[in-house]
């Protein structure tokens, strides 16, 4: 009876965590970190002006930038990209061609940028306005800067590695961001402590538990002699437990 | 009737003298709920549980300035809140996928720096009404829960991170409660078999949402522990008999579960038809339980009666705000009926039936099932539909397996302790709906989450031990193991999908 009810245990457990590792070894993602700004207000970037949301801090290395662009109804506008750092230093550059429809959210391949504190502007290169997209300066550190003047807006920007990577690759970072604003006494570590004990302890601990059951149950499976025929009032009450 | 004690012949009080160690299924039962807790309680971010930030904050102004929430102008939430929120992104990640909450550590850095510097008085003065927040959204609720909770908020000293996750991981000892409760529940309907009662605790216990709402601060978690208290105290007097300390002690848990959430009202008719059932056996000799049943009323009523009259001398609402209330004014916003309401909550709409556009879908479904069973964060992180599905067979089968247990025993016992579920069920189910079916009308909005069925989960824990016992005799022991199996792993993916929501 313990055997069928472990192995049964086993199996079940067994065939999840395969599932549970087969999708996290497929599920595949791009995202290096996100300002965190929802696209809700579009502010024009005429041509030749340049628009700079500074600070970002770079928690993660990458290798293009999303943005969300509007153009009034009209064909896209070329857009140049550059990563600076806060003393103006280049760090990478991109373009974007113009031609793409409105209010798209084009990648624009920069090459890699490590980490560190960065300014990152567009400039208009085209002949007409474009809108670029950003949500009110609520939240996010910095803001975005147009032509020098600081907006009350921040820009939504979305930073993304140029090779995708699984669930199962990325659960080192996972937990280096799990550890991010919390208890001083909590690290990555205590994440990979917790998924050690969540996948070893736990279904072992579980087991026992099925065990210990089954043993104090005399082995008599549950439920068969008290509750098939005696009725519950003529049962000793005992232990309450 | 005579008491059932008295047909075997047993001194009640025995069970409490010979009451030994801890059962060692059941301790293991506990030592995984208390990781998984502590797991859950680590993982996810700050702020990202519903009304998470709003608990906390009443909870920061009892412990700080010892008063209750209100809604005088003024600041919603201190200082040293506010800087977190919006430095960790709480307010603008929650619900929205695309979005997350900070990770970079230079920002946390940049934050330690900040809120370092701040006065101790940033701890203070929050709980009004703000005009970006407006008034905090849980002043409503009577003030135990926080009250607990001013424990770990002022053992843990260390900054507003510091406190509110062990604010958080005070609130697991409160599931520890729960399980534990549901397995003495367990225990006196089928007579101490351990492996029903594993089982039917482990549903409460592994059950995603239970634990995810558990982890988190919540006064719901208070609700858990408290109702599962009620239930096996009060299956204890049905199946045993009314005793003082038994009455007394269901009173109070009682009287404890409505001072943490008005919804707690909901237990007091199926408390009074157990003391009713109890005292009507005891007919012949009502005069011995004349203390018992006085004593217990006490209980009950005089710390509720206390918290009314406290509320009502500080000119606040002594139950929760109540949805829909602010609209009645000027007047109804979807025209429905009663009728058509619930039908259309639990069966699919007819032709000739109007919709009502907050709930288009069929909610018995989408709110019961799917945000019963799992909706983390502010709701928005989901398993894949198909396993809500299966879950909803599932669960609907085990509830019609433990009623077909009930009916073929017809042990007036266990009937009496259904009856008493189905009261507090059926109270607790009616009292949801109506203030959902007022919000629908006068405001157009749903109020419903699966999240407030959680206090009657020690239900289905019964119903699952008792559907064990429909089995042939020797599957029953392969079946709990596949069920374990199945809540762990429902428990990893659940734990899963909230890491990759937040930090992938």
């Amino acid at each position: 009876m313990r055997k069928s009810a472990l192995i049964a245990f086993a199996l079940v457990a067994c065939a999840g965590l395969a599932a549970l590792a087969a999708v996290a070894a497929t599920d595949e993602r791009r995202l290096a970190f996100t300002l965190g700004v929802l696209p809700g207000v579009p502010v024009e970037l005429r041509p030749d002006s340049e628009a700079c949301q500074r600070p970002v801090w770079v928690s993660e290395p990458f290798d293009r930038v999303q943005l969300q662009i509007g153009t009034y109804g009209r064909a896209g506008q070329p857009l140049a990209v550059s990563v600076r750092t806060l003393g103006g230093r280049e760090l990478a550059q991109g373009r974007l061609g113009g031609g793409y429809p409105d209010v798209s959210r084009p990648d624009i391949v920069v090459g890699e940028v490590d980490r560190g504190r960065v300014a990152v502007c567009v400039e208009n290169t085209g002949h007409r306005k474009v809108a670029l997209y950003g949500g009110p300066s609520l939240a996010a550190v910095g803001a975005l800067w147009i032509d020098g003047s600081r907006t009350e807006t921040d820009a939504t920007m979305v930073f993304l590695r140029d090779e995708p990577r699984s669930l199962l690759a990325l659960l080192p970072d996972i937990f280096d961001h799990a550890a991010v604003f919390k208890p001083a006494w909590v690290g990555a570590w205590t994440f990979w402590l917790l998924a050690a004990l969540l996948f070893a302890a736990v279904p072992v601990l579980l087991g026992a538990g099925l065990r210990a059951a089954l043993r104090a149950d005399g082995d008599a499976p549950s439920g068969a002699p008290a509750t098939a025929s005696a009725p519950a009032q003529e049962r000793p009450p005992a232990r309450v437990r | 009737m005579p008491s059932p004690h008295r047909l075997a012949n047993v001194p009640p009080m025995r069970a409490v003298r010979t009451g030994g160690a801890v059962p060692p299924a059941l301790a293991l039962l506990l030592g995984v709920v208390a990781i998984l807790g502590v797991a859950w309680a680590l993982l996810v971010p700050l702020a990202q549980s519903p009304d998470e930030d709003a608990h906390f904050g009443y909870a920061q102004v009892l412990a700080e300035d010892f008063r209750l929430p209100d809604e005088k102008p003024g600041p919603t939430y201190t200082s040293e809140h506010r800087l977190v929120a919006e430095r960790a992104r709480s307010f603008q990640t929650a619900q929205l996928l695309d979005s997350r909450t900070e990770w970079s550590a230079l920002a946390e850095a940049d934050w330690d720096r900040l809120q370092a510097r701040l006065p101790r008085s940033a701890r203070r003065r929050g709980g009004h009404a703000d005009e970006f927040s407006g008034a905090n959204a849980a002043r409503t609720n009577p003030p135990a829960y926080y009250l607990l909770q001013a424990i770990p908020y002022r053992l843990a000293g260390g900054d507003v991170v510091d406190r509110w996750y062990a604010m958080r991981l005070f609130s697991v000892l409160l599931l520890l409660v729960a399980v534990a409760a549901t397995w003495l529940l367990i225990g006196e309907l089928t007579g101490r078999r351990r492996l029903l009662q594993l089982v039917g605790a482990a549903a409460v216990g592994l059950q995603p949402m239970e634990l995810f709402i558990a982890s988190s601060i919540n006064p719901d978690a208070a609700l858990m522990a408290t109702w599962a208290l009620a239930f096996w105290l009060g299956a204890r007097i049905l199946i045993r008999e009314l005793t003082l300390p038994a009455g007394v002690a269901l009173a109070s848990v009682t009287a404890l579960a409505i001072l943490t959430k008005a919804t707690s009202y909901a237990l007091v008719p199926g408390v009074v038809t157990v003391f009713a059932v109890a005292l009507s056996r005891e007919r012949p000799r009502l005069g011995r339980f004349r203390l018992p049943a006085v004593a217990s009323a006490a209980a009950l009523g005089l710390p509720v009666l206390a918290w009314l009259v406290l509320s009502r001398s500080l000119d606040r609402a002594a139950v929760n705000a109540v949805a829909g209330g602010g609209g009645a004014d000027a007047g109804p916003a979807v025209d429905v009926s009663l009728v058509n309401y619930l039908w259309q909550f639990y069966l699919p709409k007819l032709p000739f039936q109007t919709g009502i556009p907050p709930i288009e879908r069929l909610p018995v479904f989408d709110v019961w099932v799917e945000t019963g069973w799992g909706a983390f964060g502010w709701l928005e992180v989901r398993f894949p539909e198909p396993l809500y599905v299966l879950l909803g067979l599932l669960t609907a089968a085990v509830l019609l397996a433990g009623a077909v247990v009930l009916v073929r025993r017809r042990r007036p016992a266990e009937l009496a302790v259904a009856a008493f579920m189905a009261v507090v069920t059926l109270t607790l189910l009616a009292g949801l709906h109506w203030v959902e079916y007022r919000s629908i009308v006068y405001d157009a909005t749903s109020f419903n989450q699966g999240r407030y069925l959680l206090p009657v989960l020690p239900i289905l824990g019964a119903a699952a031990a008792a559907a064990l016992t429909l089995l042939p005799v020797r599957a029953r022991p392969a079946v709990a193991g596949a069920a374990l199996g199945g809540l762990f792993i429902l428990q990893a993916a659940s734990l899963a999908v909230v890491a990759a929501r937040f930090y992938a």
